[in-house]
């Protein structure tokens, strides 16, 4: 307690709330007084921020489908490549990858002939959305990591994973037969991929996820990242993938990547000029 | 790595098998090819959600055949296998019969019904406490399902048995690489990437 003498106010809170709601109902009766007005009906702006800009509503089509299956496909390959450019590897290590990259560019190749098969023009350059966003401070962070070689093994069934689900749904999607047929087989082989990327990491301990039925915590190694499985689930999952990766920050925390299959954002457009 | 052997449910009698993968073939891989070969492509964005009746026909032979791998691998597991073989062999009967399930689910009848044809063909090779003649018996049980399931998969009309059936090939595709490298049956990569695998001709052996 103190011996400072209370001040009071003319104005109470209530009273600045009376004459609050007094001022608003007075501005809408005005508001409402107006007739036949005419003029721009959109939100008003504050600030010097540049108008927004309306994007395009370009169509997607079975040439954009298969666009962007080969932009993932050589986005697979150049990170493929940034992985054996670490020196990381060991033989056996290296002549996977180099099986990896020669299947992913056949893979490339062939939704490259699809493409001009439906009318459209081959796409041969990375996915620039899935380079930017994800590869890019994906890469940067394997490097840096404390573990290296379990970041780039993660990272490559990672990358098979979604470049699987992301034909398992196109599989789906193309009206094209040979198309479906074509990027069915692909999901066939990129699900081998991931499969034995693990079963040859990690032997016997990889094939199943314990958590086939859901239920429980994620299994991690010693350092807390979640380990990978050659089965993961029952059904091919087309959803989101998590990878962690990198090194702890000062918490002890890695970052997580989010990876989806291609959507609005990450589809190659007719309309896109090549990037490379 | 070993070299690849000559598997027990080798059942290609007409021409000699060329590799572990194409030994179901005799069951008759012509009958799927030929109808797939008159297969029509289908604008999917008109195909109907729900499994017509022509799907259920063949929605019904892929659920026989779904029960039928459980079955085997149930009988695998009954003929002593232990460890990681058990192990495997008890996870993947459970995905099959969830296959089944899902299958019969989606189509409106039940999975009650297996390939009593393909069960007696398979059985003995299955029927066995060996992890390495379970292994071959085994990865050429799911290539061969991958394959049959490949080959229905342009037949259907609805978008819901393309769908499952899509998300069921990538997985039978990985339990045969698992299954190859537990059987240390890989002699090169492409054994752990590449199947040659012929699709079962399921309306000449299913039950009705």
């Amino acid at each position: 307690m103190t011996d400072q003498p209370i001040t009071t106010s003319r104005y109470g809170r209530r009273d600045a709330l009376k004459l609050g709601g007094l001022t608003v109902s007075a501005a809408t009766f005005l508001a409402a007084c107006g007739a036949g007005r005419t003029g721009d009906d959109a939100p008003g702006r504050i600030g010097f921020a540049p108008p927004i800009e309306e994007l395009e509503d370009f169509p997607i089509d079975e040439a954009v489908f298969l666009r962007t299956a080969s932009s993932l496909e050589l986005t697979a390959v150049a990170v493929y490549e940034a992985v054996l450019d670490t020196g990381l590897l060991d033989d056996d290590l290296t002549t996977l990858v180099e099986r990896l990259i020669e299947d992913h560019q056949m893979v490339a190749d062939e939704m490259g002939e699809l493409t001009e098969s439906v009318g459209g023009v081959a796409w041969e350059c990375t996915n620039p959305w899935y380079m930017s966003r994800t590869v890019e401070p994906l890469l940067a962070a394997v490097l840096d990591s404390d573990n290296p070689l379990r970041d780039i093994i993660n990272t490559a069934v990672v990358l098979e994973n979604i470049a699987a689900a992301t034909h398992q749904t196109l599989a789906i999607e193309l009206q094209d037969a040979d198309a479906a047929a074509a990027t069915l087989a692909a999901a066939k082989l990129e699900s081998r991929h991931s499969a034995a990327i693990v079963a040859l990491a990690r032997g016997a301990e990889g094939y199943v996820n314990p958590l086939i039925d859901g239920d429980g915590d994620a299994p991690v190694d010693a350092d807390g990242v979640p380990y990978k499985f050659s089965i993961m689930n029952r059904f091919g999952s087309t959803g989101q993938v998590e990878l962690v990766a990198g090194a702890p920050d000062e918490n002890g925390v890695r970052q997580t990547f989010i990876v989806q299959t291609p959507s609005l954002n990450s589809w190659i457009y007719n309309e896109l000029e090549p990037t490379c | 790595m070993t070299p690849k052997g000559h598997s027990p449910v080798d059942l290609d009698s007409a021409a000699p098998a060329t590799s572990r993968r194409g030994l179901i073939g005799a069951l008759g891989a012509a009958g799927l090819a030929g109808a797939a070969a008159l297969s029509i492509a289908r604008p999917v964005s008109a195909a109907p959600t729900s499994p017509t009746e022509q799907d259920k026909v063949l929605l019904r032979q892929a659920m026989q055949l779904e029960l039928t791998a459980e079955a085997l691998y149930r009988t695998a597991v009954d003929a002593g296998l232990t460890d990681v073989a058990a192990d495997l062999a008890m996870v993947f009967a459970e995905n099959h019969v969830t296959y089944a399930d899902k299958i019969a689910g989606g189509a409106g009848f039940s999975a009650d019904t297996r390939n009593d044809e393909i069960f007696e063909l398979l059985e003995p090779a299955f029927a066995t406490s060996d992890a390495q003649a379970f292994a071959e018996a085994a990865i050429a049980l799911e290539n061969t399902a991958a394959a049959t399931h490949t080959a229905l998969l342009p037949e259907y009309v609805s978008r819901e048995a393309r769908k499952l059936t899509a998300s069921i090939v990538v997985v039978e595709a990985r339990m045969a690489t698992v299954l190859t490298h537990f059987g240390d049956s890989a002699s090169s990569l492409d054994d752990l990437f590449i199947s040659d695998a012929e699709p079962l001709d399921l309306a000449a052996g299913a039950a009705s």
